[in-house]
Order: structure tokens, then C-alpha cells, then sequence
């Protein structure tokens, strides 16, 4: 086993990377692979709380940096989810507790005994991001359908490409079908061709996330709502399978059939 | 008459715009104030020999693997060869 360390970011803050992260790690876990999901967010962890795993951390990240614990007494394991693991951020400290050339040591050290790890990254582009990306293989970039999330996503992209790190791949969040239909809101298409990024997922606005983050239980663990297939979607191309992206368009293919016929 | 040049823009289309105004700045190093006045030079240059529809040149960057390409879209006003 050598697994592959996948980052989450996005320059701006609210787009959605820690309920990303949440999403695609459990749907990970329940296509069968073993994942660890670390919170990169030092000084204001959530991952915890949309895992649902809040109540059961005893030591976190800058624990294992500094040594007061071993990596394995840190680690949350899922207990409705097979193969889950969560290494929380400190709540206490701030981004300089932990520097890229230790997140590095940490994922190297985590390699051999899992499938996937994923970090969930801060947003910025300060010392947090620079922890976050250090160690990655892969990088998710996740931006919503408005200006200024595409402008700090096309940022990031700008200082990925600055370190010499792989070509991320896009992940547009809360698009709503009914806006663009009516021209109110920017398509995937508006986003991909500004960043010019190959697109990996694309996540419908969809209430039962709130719930979901509420509840503590992400939808990839059981649920069907159309974000759920759509993070489902996400976890099977990173596992190498090709599917189709759900149409969001806004498009209405049985009134477009409708006018056809009688148009 | 309609005019359908002339319709108003939808906030999807503002905000295409405003982001490849935006990115163009950033990406340029340049402010969008520079970026106007690029977009004023290039409108006069192109007035002096074609029929530019003025309010409609945009000056813009796509990105490419490792470098920008700057790109003007340029709508040319219609002659009505019936006048």
C-alpha cells in the first residue's frame, strides 16, 4: 500500500473544502479503500464537526508534530465507516505550530498503511496553505460559481504552478441549475475555460449538506441526494473510473422535447 | 428598433466580463485602470481603419499550459447597405 496524498484548497474562504473533503473521504472509505483525512486548519478545525467525530478527539496534529503522542493515538477512527480515520487540527494553537517540511514527514510516514490520505487545507495563501500542499500529490481546487472564488481559486493555481506542483484539478461547488438557466449565475463552462484546469467533479447546491453538516454525518455515507452522487462521482475518478458528469445545465430536456413536438 | 446587441447583459454575462477583466489584472500584473486604458489605445487604433462597435472590445488573457495569451474581442458595428 502507498497512498496517494490528496489536498483540498481553494484560495478563498466558505466554498465548501472542509464539507469536500468530509464528502469524498467517506465515499473513499465505502468504495472499500483505507482513507486518512488530516485537518490542516490549525486554530479553527471543522472537520471534526462535519465528520461528526468531535467528540472523540483526545490528542490532535501539533500533539504528534511535537511529540506528546504517537500518530496512532491521535487518529479518530470512523466508526460507521470502515477504513476512516481523522488526524484533527490543534483548536489552541495557530499555523506556525506546524511547517511544510513536517507535514511532509508526517504523509511519508502515513504512506505505507493507507490508500488514500487527504488534507483539508485553511483557506488563504499563507503559512496554513503552504502546510497543506507541501506533502500533496494531488491537488483539489474548489471554487463556487462567482467572481471572486474563481479569481483566489485562479491565484492558487498561479502559485502551484510557481512551486512546480501538478496541475490541480477544478471542483465546482453549489451550482444551481435553476440560475444558470435563466443567465443569472456563471456555468461550469464560464469556470473551466477562465482557469483552463481539468474539471474532476461538479456539486449541486443542495440542502442536504447543511443537514448533513449538522447531523455530523456526511451524505456519502448513505444518503442519495444529488450531491451525494456527485461526491460519489468525484471518489470514482480518482479511483481511475470514467463517469459522466451530471448535467447541470439548467436545461430542461423534457420541456426542450415538449417544444419540439409542438413547437 | 430591437437591437439585440444592445440588450442588456445578464448578470452571467457581467460576471464573465468582470472575471476576465479581473484575471487579466492579476495575471498581468497590471491594474485594471491599465487595462482600460489598453482597451481605449486598442479601440482608437482599430476606429482609425475599421467600423469598431466601441463599447464592445474586450481586452482579455487565456490561460495556457505555463503562459497567458492576451486576446482582444473586437464586435465590428453592421452596415445596413439598405440605408
Amino acid at each position: 500500500m502507498e497512498a496517494k496524498v490528496i489536498t483540498v484548497t481553494s484560495g478563498k474562504g466558505g466554498v465548501g473544502k472542509t464539507t469536500t473533503t468530509a464528502h469524498i473521504a467517506v465515499a473513499l472509505a465505502r468504495h472499500q479503500k483505507k482513507v486518512a483525512v488530516i485537518d490542516a486548519d490549525i486554530g479553527l478545525r471543522n472537520l471534526d464537526v462535519v465528520l461528526g467525530l468531535e467528540n472523540r478527539i483526545v490528542y490532535d496534529l501539533v500533539d504528534v508534530i511535537e511529540g506528546r503522542c504517537r500518530i496512532e493515538q491521535a487518529l479518530v477512527k470512523d466508526k460507521r465507516v470502515e477504513r476512516l480515520y481523522l488526524l484533527p487540527a490543534a483548536q489552541t494553537r495557530d499555523k506556525s505550530a506546524v511547517n511544510p517540511a513536517q507535514m511532509v514527514a508526517l504523509c511519508q510516514y502515513m504512506r505505507p498503511h493507507y490508500d488514500f490520505v487527504i488534507v483539508d487545507s485553511p483557506a488563504g495563501i499563507e503559512q496554513g496553505y503552504r502546510n497543506a500542499v507541501a506533502p500533496a500529490d494531488e491537488i483539489l481546487l474548489v471554487t463556487t460559481p462567482d467572481v471572486s472564488a474563481v479569481r483566489d481559486a485562479d491565484r492558487v493555481i498561479g502559485l502551484l504552478e510557481s512551486e512546480g506542483k501538478n496541475t490541480p484539478q477544478l471542483i465546482v461547488n453549489r451550482i444551481q441549475p435553476h440560475m444558470i438557466a435563466v443567465g443569472n449565475m456563471l456555468n461550469v463552462n464560464d469556470i473551466v475555460s477562465a482557469l483552463a484546469i481539468p474539471l474532476i467533479g461538479v456539486i449541486p447546491e443542495d440542502d442536504n449538506i447543511l443537514v448533513a453538516s449538522n447531523r455530523g454525518a456526511p451524505t456519502t455515507l448513505n444518503g442519495r441526494s444529488p450531491a451525494a452522487t456527485a461526491y460519489h462521482n468525484i471518489a470514482g475518478r480518482l479511483l481511475g473510473e470514467e463517469i459522466d458528469f451530471i448535467d447541470l445545465t439548467g436545461s430542461n430536456k423534457l420541456l426542450k422535447r415538449v417544444f419540439r413536438i409542438f413547437g | 428598433m430591437f437591437n439585440a446587441k444592445r440588450r442588456k447583459k445578464t448578470p452571467r454575462e457581467l460576471a464573465v466580463q468582470r472575471l476576465r477583466t479581473t484575471l487579466s489584472a492579476d495575471r498581468m500584473f497590471l491594474s485594471p485602470r491599465k487595462i482600460e486604458q489598453l482597451k481605449a489605445d486598442l479601440r482608437a487604433d482599430l476606429a482609425r481603419q475599421l467600423n469598431v462597435e466601441e463599447q464592445y472590445v474586450e481586452i482579455y488573457t487565456e490561460p495556457k499550459r505555463g503562459h497567458f495569451r492576451l486576446r482582444a474581442d473586437v464586435t465590428m458595428k453592421q452596415t445596413n447597405s439598405s440605408n
